[in-house]
């Protein structure tokens, strides 16, 4: 049950996937950028396999980096999505006055019980 | 109790993507072997991430054409761009990898045989993902704060 309920998901997700996959493979094979240096391709093609602890604060740096866009990305969006709600600054109205459909209801010839406030 | 369980594991796993993206930006301080490891596991994290977030995939895009709020229309649009990029950027890894994709298919590659151009766009596809995780976690800055709240609250009353 549950499984059929996640496969045509999981199916969706990776058409779409293909989709972008197809499209990155195009943009890839179709643009022609000048490839930086000699020192820079053969550093790319000789990366370390084993992991080295000495370069933990280059993980901190774009952790920092993350956190900086995150708080630059935060004041964005709570300046331009939420704008101030149109009530804030507005005397809060208690709405006490009977409106006009109330006070036909409640008008002589239709007397009875007023409902109550509140 | 399920509720709970649900939140738990998609706050973790959002936790560990997060984290994931920092680690795989630095290829000098995992090696390759866990970079490019790290980056498949990184599509079952995505998969699951996405198929947690069904619910809101699948309104947001019946709603795309309806009218919306400016902060639902962004919030798509990062969404979107996120996915995209990230799909490029695992489909570039895959084809400019030199350790797990040749011990999964069996084939040796030769590191002067790589694609110096798919490389490249690699790079420049794993630079924008940083910066789009940081806008995806601004936007829902405020789902994350109640989620974690919620999980270290339930751990601290569960230790009392």
């Amino acid at each position: 049950m549950k499984l059929a309920r996640v496969l045509p998901r999981v199916v969706i997700l990776l058409v779409v996937a293909a989709a972008f996959v197809g499209l990155t493979a195009v943009y890839g094979n179709s643009t022609n950028p000048v490839l930086p240096d000699a020192v820079w391709q053969a550093e790319h093609q000789h990366e370390p396999s084993a992991p080295n602890i000495g370069y933990f604060s280059e993980f901190v740096g774009w952790g920092i980096w993350l956190a900086v866009c995150c708080v630059v990305g935060r004041m964005l969006f709570r300046l331009r999505l939420n704008p101030v709600p149109r009530g804030e600054g507005q005397p809060i109205l208690l709405d006490l006055r009977p409106s006009r459909r109330d006070s036909l209801n409640s008008s002589p010839s239709r007397a009875g019980p007023t409902p109550p406030i509140g | 109790m399920r509720r709970q369980w649900r939140l738990k594991t998609t706050f973790w796993l959002d936790v560990t993507l997060l984290v994931s993206v920092c680690v795989l930006q630095t290829v000098r301080f995992t090696g390759l072997v866990i970079h490019e490891w790290l980056g498949l596991a990184v599509i079952a994290m995505v998969l699951a991430h996405l198929l947690f977030s069904w619910s809101w995939i699948a309104t947001q895009s019946r709603r795309l054409f309806a009218r919306q709020t400016i902060r639902e229309r962004i919030n798509y649009l990062i969404n979107f761009a996120f996915f995209f990029i990230v799909t490029g950027a695992i489909f570039s890894g895959i084809l400019v990898s030199q350790k797990a994709i040749p011990a999964l298919t069996g084939k040796n590659v030769s590191p002067h045989g790589m694609n110096m151009r798919w490389a490249m766009l690699h790079g420049e596809l794993g630079a924008s993902i940083l910066l789009l995780a940081a806008l995806h976690l601004a936007i829902n800055w405020d789902w994350l704060l109640s989620a974690a709240g919620n999980v270290f609250r339930r751990f601290r009353e569960s230790s009392l």
